[in-house]
């Protein structure tokens, strides 16, 4: 998967757990995840979304503020754990 | 699977005496690890663990509970729960036999003569003694602090004849530590312990083990006759009574509410990692709140038995420490309710923590019998815990203990006000 289609489904599956934003287009990736209605309990089930669309595992470490301070953190952490997987 | 000869030196597991086993949790971990390759194999044949024992034999920790001056690790309850709640989650039937094992190991440490210790302890220490406990007795129903054999004497040794229908690991044992009442004259409450090496012991199988759980315990019948020096008989001040009160029942319930403890832990261990697993879990069942709802259950189980059990091996050791095995404290009835408690809370809470658990998992993660998700094993195992010993005469005796007991409060908070009086 190229880094730019990663980046688009991320936002898709991202969006499924925002309630203050509708499509992708909205979205800025810079903005406080938890502002836009992430909760802890959301959290959980983004990451196990993330998981089963990319085929990653996020270890129990993950679930910090750090990981979800914004989107683009997420998708950094995401994007590594895919490479990590690929020289695995 | 591994066999000790598998195993190059270097590879061995070994424990430092001296040392908390919660600083030494990657031995622990790994020993855990040779108990669970096998514990599949020792359910399905019904066999005792012999290969994951020897490990255990090899690695020091059949010493825990022997004073470092006679070569032993010199743990102390607190210990006992760790290394019990480990073994557990390899396999509980392995972490059982261990756990009777030191409890008898503590009986001769703190109760036994100068000489035995002298000559028993060393080699306990060196893995070269498992000894079984030999206290159920036909006629009594179990009834630890009675004993219907007597003990012959005869100058200075005794001479015994011993039936016991219930005796974990006799068969594999290599030494016996019974209860026998006095001597032919003594009443049935007025009870000793003696110890007896295997080789000087006529042993004689009795009813065969086959059960729903534990399996790998072999807790057959067994009939033991011979003749040992006097000085192997543990007959302290206080008697009987003293010793079951304040050294073998404590160690008893710690090292089982560890072992089934651990059993419990080991299996949501698995069952979460399955979920977590990305393809392990496209066959499990989908973490809804319903499922997550029950996994906060077992959750709450196990965290209730690990924090009892944690406060109570360390208030224990506490007592020991600042008080001696004379402390009013193991005496009173706050002592004796918590002690029954730990193993009723832990039996209870352990097995229902595998039973929701395999409700969560449903029948393909759990109720299937599966090598890779034990969680079917560790039901059959846990059901054995509030059997053996039988949880209702703990809670008649703590039910009417409790009566006496208006205060209701830890034991510590006696220790406490001890400490806090004027010498």
């Amino acid at each position: 998967m190229s880094v730019h289609d990663t980046r688009q489904v991320f936002v898709e599956v991202l969006c499924d757990f925002l309630p203050e934003v509708s499509s992708g287009d909205e979205l800025q990736m810079d903005a406080s995840l938890r502002g836009l209605g992430l909760n802890s309990l959301r959290a959980v089930d983004l990451l196990i979304a993330l998981e089963d669309r990319f085929g990653v595992m996020f270890p129990d470490e993950a679930l910090t503020d750090e990981t979800f301070a914004t989107a683009d953190a997420l998708l950094a952490m995401l994007v590594t754990l895919q490479e990590a997987m690929a020289h695995g | 699977m591994a066999s000790p000869a598998d195993l190059a030196a270097s590879d061995r597991v070994t424990f430092a005496p001296g040392v908390a086993l919660a600083r030494q949790r990657e031995a622990l971990a790994s020993l855990a690890a040779v108990l669970r390759a096998d514990a599949a194999g020792v359910d399905e044949e019904e066999r005792f663990p012999r290969v994951a024992l020897d490990q255990v034999r090899a690695s020091g920790l059949m010493g825990l509970l022997v004073p470092v001056e006679h070569g032993g690790l010199g743990g102390s309850f607190s210990d006992l729960a760790l290394g019990a709640r480990v073994l557990g989650s390899g396999c509980l039937s392995t972490a059982l036999i261990w756990s009777m094992h030191c409890q008898q190991v503590a009986v001769v440490a703190r109760h036994g003569s100068r000489r035995l210790c002298e000559e028993l302890l060393p080699e306990v220490a060196a893995g070269a003694v498992y000894i079984a406990s030999v206290t159920s007795e036909k006629g009594k129903g179990g009834h630890l602090t009675s004993a219907v054999a007597p003990l012959q004497w005869s100058g200075d040794a005794v001479v015994f004849d011993r039936d016991a229908p219930v005796v974990t690991g006799g068969r594999e044992a290599d030494g016996y530590l019974m209860t026998m009442r006095r001597d032919a004259g003594a009443q049935d409450a007025d009870v000793v312990l003696v110890y007896a090496a295997r080789d000087v012991v006529e042993a004689q199988a009795g009813s065969a083990w086959s059960t729903m759980g534990v399996r790998g315990t072999q807790s057959g019948g067994l009939r033991l006759a011979g003749r040992v020096p006097a000085h192997q008989v543990i007959d302290p001040p206080g008697g009987f009574a003293r010793v079951a009160g304040t050294t073998m029942i404590p160690a008893g319930h710690v090292a089982w509410a560890g072992s089934w403890l651990g059993a419990a832990h080991g299996a949501l261990c698995e069952v979460v990692a399955k979920l977590r697993d990305p393809v392990a879990r496209k066959r499990m069942r989908e973490v809804d709140e319903l499922g997550a709802e029950r996994i906060a259950r077992v959750r709450i189980a196990i965290d209730t038995v690990e924090s009892f059990l944690r406060c109570y091996a360390s208030d224990y050791d506490r007592t020991l420490a600042e008080q001696g095995l004379d402390s009013a404290v193991l005496r009173s009835s706050a002592f004796n309710i918590r002690t029954n408690n730990l193993k009723v809370v832990a039996s209870e809470l352990a097995f229902s923590a595998v039973d929701q658990l395999l409700q969560f998992a449903g029948l393909g993660g759990g109720y299937r019998r599966d090598d890779a998700l034990p969680v079917e094993r560790a039901f059959r195992d846990l059901r054995s815990a509030a059997i053996m010993y039988a949880n209702d005469r703990l809670l008649v005796a703590s039910g009417k203990l409790a009566l006496f007991d208006g205060a209701a409060e830890p034991f510590v908070a006696r220790l406490d006000e001890q400490l806090r009086r004027p010498a």
